[in-house]
């Protein structure tokens, strides 16, 4: 084992005694209150408005590879479709989803089943669909469902690059705004200058904490601030050392 | 001489007329009058009343109907009038367990003790505790002075003035409303009428200044994107080439005749122009020293790519399928797919994308362009054209994991976008150095044109490129400053709209 | 319907993938390389399952039209795209990818759009950036406005002229300022990721179970 490896293997279980730990701390103290961020305000705020007047949410989920480190991400999109199908459900128009990558897109087609199964509703397979196999398909396929199928707002969460803004572009004429976070750089610097409340960086890994998924995402959410410290840290360590010329 | 006045008619008649000639009302009692009341010829004429006919009696005198009438005998001969006189003397012979009755009967009989109550309960007794008393009414205790019931009370006065007639009220069956209250119940009527009819929502209307904003932008943009190639004017010399440009060309120019690179296409159509304008002068000189190429794409619509752009880019080299470039085709699963693909690629991609038999193995030769190859260290170089910077990523690290180990000469260079360059760059100033070759954008084949002193697709838009980029500048420019500058400009003065100012 | 064997098959897969990366151990390094294998082969299966769903999807809209709650318009489209997917299936699938009319369906109905695409892409970005104090008016965003300027002036020929100075500020902004915060964000996005694997791991998020 060399030692990109070790460091690896140490990077993984610390995440995973910090994730422990927490869950077994919070036994004994409340959670962490959590950093406001608008967006999640936002999401709120979309999700009852449209259970009220009657519209739907539509949920990009990028079109991540899942066989490469962009899978993470569209987990994160399948973990928020789950909370967003489970909270809408009282509405008599459940959300839609589009992928841009196939089993992406059977995976929220399994997220979505599960979630009318269990509130006892039906589940139509067009609710998710996958929309493109490249990116401008898929954002052109996204973008037309915004205009025929009554989305009041879109969340966009998945790896999406610079074609996302002709999905932001596409619910702007439709009335619906968007917002949301990816994992690509050249995507979420559209997402900042497109949309209305984007979401930088690991905020997009944050949407389960912030919607209520339980306390283990907001063990996930600590461990990745505390590992995002020492991360600073060391680089900073390594650039004194550097400087000191020990390095 | 004094007439007798009718009391029905009214009208006059003599003095003696027993009956109204008019009416034949009796104008005279038929009972003989007592004497002392014997009519005389001197009494004044005066209207008949029913004093007349029936005559006066004194309150004292009246007769109390509250006696008990006797019970009614078993002889229905009696006659009531006997009863009543006979219940007037009282009743006689009654049992002695029954006198209370008669003693009860008896108008002197007083009224019943009325029971002793403690002082302290009479303290008790609330103020209002009184029985109510019914104000007299004064007409109805007054006793009725004439007519047949005359010595009665609390009955209506057969005066005729005392009962007025009247027309019968007629009460109108429509409802009373005022004219806000109609309007209120309009409103609802119309709130209940409506709501279950879906009401259409009124269309979204386009702010004008968007629109105008919108095409203005893609017209001018338009123009000077299209002015050099419609005039041929090329006016902007091609840039200087950067550090890792050039280090780019030495290494394509140290390759041996024939050497065998591998070439990633993965690039999406949308990005395609960019990439190949850069990737057309690389593949260009890599063409001109003679090396064999090996296509292969982790992008589904990468072989095609790949195909066109040998067709179309690089047609002036005669390379032909097969004898000088072999296409492998699509490699599936992303950044697993390519490490799959860079630890066994004959395993993994086993034939060309027309199904032809690529590689060397015991029982054939394998194609020209994969003689001597088995593993992917054993290719020269490795030349990824790529405008997504995770993909360029994954190439990094699946690549480097076994090139790094193993130490090999092979160089891994790269054709990007210009948005991959930031995260390219750090791997070509890495020690040991993983990236060995950058050219980015249409700004980096431009200055590699320059390198090679062959234009090629860069130098046909390079004036064109930066006229857009000047534009798109200043329009991102001038709209922030309208933005900003705007509001101050069009806020009203101070004092200005308020009440009184 | 949570299924625990499904669960615990995702786990013991996910934890012997990532054990084989740590650890150099033969059984884990050829068990690991089997099950990518797997991944590979059923993720290119999936693709064929994805355009299938894309396929019943629009076919349904065209069949049932309004009353699938389609309108005229979206049932055209539906009807091209139906069209165009089985032509390509056709010609592509029967005659091979690198058949003259394959490559002819490519070259001028696929890569023509997707490049149009990319051209709007363009003039939206512009004026997105063009609108963007007016929406989100802070230091940051001012920032974001004057970097994207001064890096499009600097990347092409300035007025017909190179000026000195311009090419190493723009090598300047894309070696230090721009690579350090893009590296910032991918190492808390691959923070991010660790954590949302180990959630998969430990059996909290199922996705896979409908």
């Amino acid at each position: 084992m060399n030692l990109e490896s070790l460091l690896g293997l140490a990077l993984v279980a610390a995440a995973m005694v910090l994730i422990l730990g927490y869950v077994a701390a919070v036994r004994k103290w409340e959670p962490r209150a959590l950093r406001a961020i608008q967006t999640f305000q936002s999401l709120q705020r979309a999700i009852g408005l449209a259970v009220e007047a009657g519209n739907r949410l539509h949920l990009s989920l990028g079109r991540g590879n899942f066989l490469s480190s962009q899978a993470g991400v569209g987990f994160a999109g399948l973990s928020t479709l789950d909370l967003i199908a489970r909270s809408t459900s009282i509405s008599d128009k459940p959300p839609i989803s589009s992928a841009g990558e196939a089993a992406l897109s059977i995976l929220a087609q399994d997220t979505q089943r599960g979630a009318a199964h269990d509130l006892g509703g039906e589940f139509d397979p067009a609710r998710a669909q996958l929309t493109g196999v490249t990116p401008f398909s898929y954002a052109a396929g996204a973008a037309a469902l915004l205009g025929e199928d009554e989305v009041g707002a879109s969340l966009l969460v998945g790896s999406l690059g610079s074609e996302v803004a002709l999905i932001i572009e596409a619910g702007e004429r439709a009335g619906s705004p968007a917002l949301g976070g990816t994992d690509n750089l050249s995507g979420q610097a559209v997402l900042y200058a497109s949309a209305h409340n984007p979401l930088i960086g690991e905020e997009t890994f944050a949407s389960g904490a912030y919607l209520g998924a339980g306390r283990l995402h907001h063990a996930s959410l600590f461990a990745q601030d505390v590992l995002r410290w020492a991360v600073i840290l060391a680089i900073l360590a390594g650039a004194i050392l550097k400087v000191a010329g020990v390095l | 001489m004094d007439d007798l006045a009718c009391p029905m008619c009214g009208k006059a008649n003599p003095l003696d007329a027993e009956v109204c000639a008019h009416c034949q009302a009796r104008l005279t009692p038929l009972f003989a009058p007592d004497s002392d009341e014997q009519r005389t010829g001197e009494d004044e004429a005066r209207l008949a009343t029913p004093d007349d006919f029936f005559p006066a009696v004194e309150p004292e005198t009246y007769p109390d109907l509250t006696i008990e009438l006797p019970a009614p005998s078993s002889d229905e001969s009696v006659l009531p009038q006997e009863a009543a006189d006979e219940a007037a003397r009282g009743p006689a012979d009654l049992p002695q367990w029954l006198n209370w009755i008669s003693e009860a009967s008896r108008p002197d009989s007083g009224k019943p003790e009325q029971a002793s109550t403690a002082s302290w309960l009479e303290e008790m007794r609330p103020p209002y505790d009184q029985t109510p008393t019914r104000p007299a009414d004064s007409r109805l205790e007054r006793p009725e002075a004439a007519g047949p019931l005359a010595g009665l009370r609390g009955v209506l006065s057969a005066r005729p003035e005392a009962i007025r007639s009247r027309k019968t009220v007629v009460y109108s069956d429509q409802l009373k409303v005022t004219a806000n209250q109609r309007a209120h119940a309009d409103l609802l009527k119309e709130l209940l009428e409506t709501e279950g009819v879906p009401q259409p929502a009124p269309p979204r209307k386009t702010i004008r200044s968007e629109y105008f904003l919108r095409w203005g932008i893609l017209l001018v943009l338009l123009l000077v994107l299209l002015w050099p190639a419609l005039t041929g004017v090329r006016r902007a010399p091609l840039p200087v080439y950067q550090e890792e440009a050039a280090e780019l060309n030495r290494l394509v120019d140290q390759l041996p005749e024939k050497a065998p690179v591998l070439i990633g296409f993965d690039y999406d159509p949308g990005l395609s122009a960019e990439v190949e304008a850069a990737a057309a002068t690389v593949i260009d000189h890599l063409m001109l020293r003679g090396a064999y190429l090996t296509l292969v794409s982790t992008s589904p619509t990468g072989p095609l790519l790949a195909e066109r752009f040998m067709r179309i880019t690089q047609a002036g080299h005669s390379y032909a399928s097969g004898i000088n470039y072999v296409n492998l085709g699509y490699v599936p699963g992303g950044s697993v797919g390519l490490l799959n693909f860079v630890g066994s690629p004959q395993r993994s991609l086993p034939y060309t994308l027309d199904g032809t038999p690529a590689w060397e193995t015991a029982g054939q030769d394998g194609l020209p362009p994969l003689k001597g190859v088995a593993a992917i260290e054993d290719f020269a170089m490795i030349l990824v054209l790529v405008a997504d910077p995770d993909t360029a990523r994954a190439w990094v690290e699946q690549l480097q994991a076994r090139l790094g180990r193993l130490q090999t000469l092979t160089s891994l260079v790269m054709v990007t976008s210009a948005q991959v360059e930031p995260m390219i760059l750090p791997y070509y100033y890495a020690n040991p150095r993983q990236v060995h070759g950058i050219v980015a954008g249409l700004r980096g084949g431009a200055a590699y044109a320059r390198l090679t002193g062959r234009p090629g697709q860069p130098g046909r838009f390079w004036d064109a490129y930066g006229s857009g980029l000047l534009v798109s500048a200043l329009a991102i420019l001038a709209g922030g400053l309208v933005s900003v500058l705007l509001p101050l400009i069009m806020r009203p003065a101070p004092g200005e709209g308020e009440v009184g100012g | 319907m949570k299924n625990p064997l499904l669960t615990a098959i995702a786990m013991a897969v996910g934890i012997v993938v990532l054990a084989g990366y740590f650890l150099a151990v033969d059984m884990l390094l050829t068990l690991r390389a089997i099950l990518i294998e797997w991944a590979t082969i059923l993720v290119a299966v999936a693709l064929i399952a994805g355009v299938i769903n894309l396929f019943a999807v629009h076919w349904r809209k065209v069949t049932r039209g309004s009353a699938g709650g389609a309108s005229g318009s979206t049932q055209i489209y539906s009807l091209v795209l139906v069209t165009g997917l089985s032509a390509t299936l056709i010609v592509g699938g029967w005659l091979g990818p690198t058949h003259p009319y394959a490559l002819w369906i490519f070259n001028n109905i696929q890569l023509p759009v997707e490049t149009s695409l990319m051209a709007i892409l363009a003039v939206v970005l512009v004026y997105a950036g063009a609108r963007l104090i007016q929406r989100r008016l802070n230091l940051l965003t001012v920032v974001f406005l004057l970097t994207a300027v001064v890096v499009l002036l600097v990347s092409g020929p300035l007025f017909g002229f190179d000026l000195p100075g311009l090419a190493e500020l723009r090598a300047w902004i894309g070696r230090v300022p721009a690579a350090a915060g893009a590296r910032g964000v991918i190492l808390g996005v691959a923070l991010g990721i660790v954590t949302t694997g180990l959630r998969l791991l430990a059996g909290v998020d199922r996705p896979y179970e409908g």
